[in-house]
């Protein structure tokens, strides 16, 4: 893939929304696409959120919503090289984050 | 998770919420028991204070006296000492990462607070790193003690 690289897997204002006049796209392709983002988010945490934001819109995807998933695929192209580790021995603790949306 | 109720105030939001938070953190504590690992008051950092002190003092009030009981169950693990409901400034509120979308400088330093490393040159600096914060957290636990 030669596409352009991007720093963050979403736009700060991008809130999606139905799109309901959009260019429906292929749905079998969307919903493969969202399941091998959501099987990777197990160790990509951070495009955790961008992912299901796109995944509400399987039932009825559009133009816009597949533009986004490209969008997380360039982010990752960009950041291939980040992972989570967990080492062997390191001592760990349980912090809870609270939040709602 | 799906919505059941609306909400009044971003009070009874965050309220609720830490206590869906604190159901799972207690989940978390009951599988660590069984591997032999205990833990006492369990930080749970929310960035609503004012949710923070209705959790922490049980006070009727004309604002949040409308709220169901269920939700007051994070009140008694609190009140046990089980978890800790902190309060939290929004710039280190890690969960911020999972609810909105964020500007790159912002998306950058939560996703290395999430401990996300390089792992392209997975190398004899990177142990040496490990090996580094392995005997600070040691020496910090030691200091606890």
């Amino acid at each position: 893939m030669d596409c352009k690289p991007i720093k963050t897997p979403m736009a700060t204002n991008g809130h999606l929304d139905l799109d309901e006049g959009g260019n429906p796209v292929d749905k079998t392709l969307y919903r493969s696409m969202i399941g091998s983002l959501l099987y990777l988010t197990a160790s990509r945490p951070d495009i955790l959120f961008s992912v299901c934001m796109c995944a509400r819109y399987q039932a009825m995807p559009m133009e816009s919503h597949l533009i986004a998933i490209k969008r997380i695929l360039r982010y990752l192209k960009y950041t291939s090289f980040l992972g989570l580790w967990y080492p062997k021995g390191a001592r760990f603790q349980l912090v809870g984050y609270s939040n709602s949306d | 998770m799906k919505q059941n109720s609306v909400a009044l105030s971003t009070v009874e939001v965050e309220y609720i919420a830490a206590g869906a938070c604190c159901a799972q953190i207690l989940y978390m504590k009951q599988t660590w028991l069984e591997y032999g690992v205990v833990v006492h008051k369990v930080p749970l950092l929310c960035d609503n204070e004012s949710a923070v002190k209705l959790a922490n003092n049980a006070v009727q009030h004309s604002h949040t006296k409308h709220i169901d009981i269920h939700h007051h169950f994070l009140m008694d693990y609190v009140a046990k000492g089980d978890i800790s409901l902190e309060s939290v400034g929004i710039e280190n509120q890690l969960a911020n990462i999972f609810t909105k979308p964020l500007d790159e400088a912002r998306f950058c330093m939560l996703r290395n607070e999430l401990n996300m490393l390089d792992l392209s040159n997975f190398t004899k600096k990177m142990k040496l790193c490990v090996v580094l914060v392995n005997r600070f957290c040691f020496a910090h636990h030691a200091y606890q003690k």
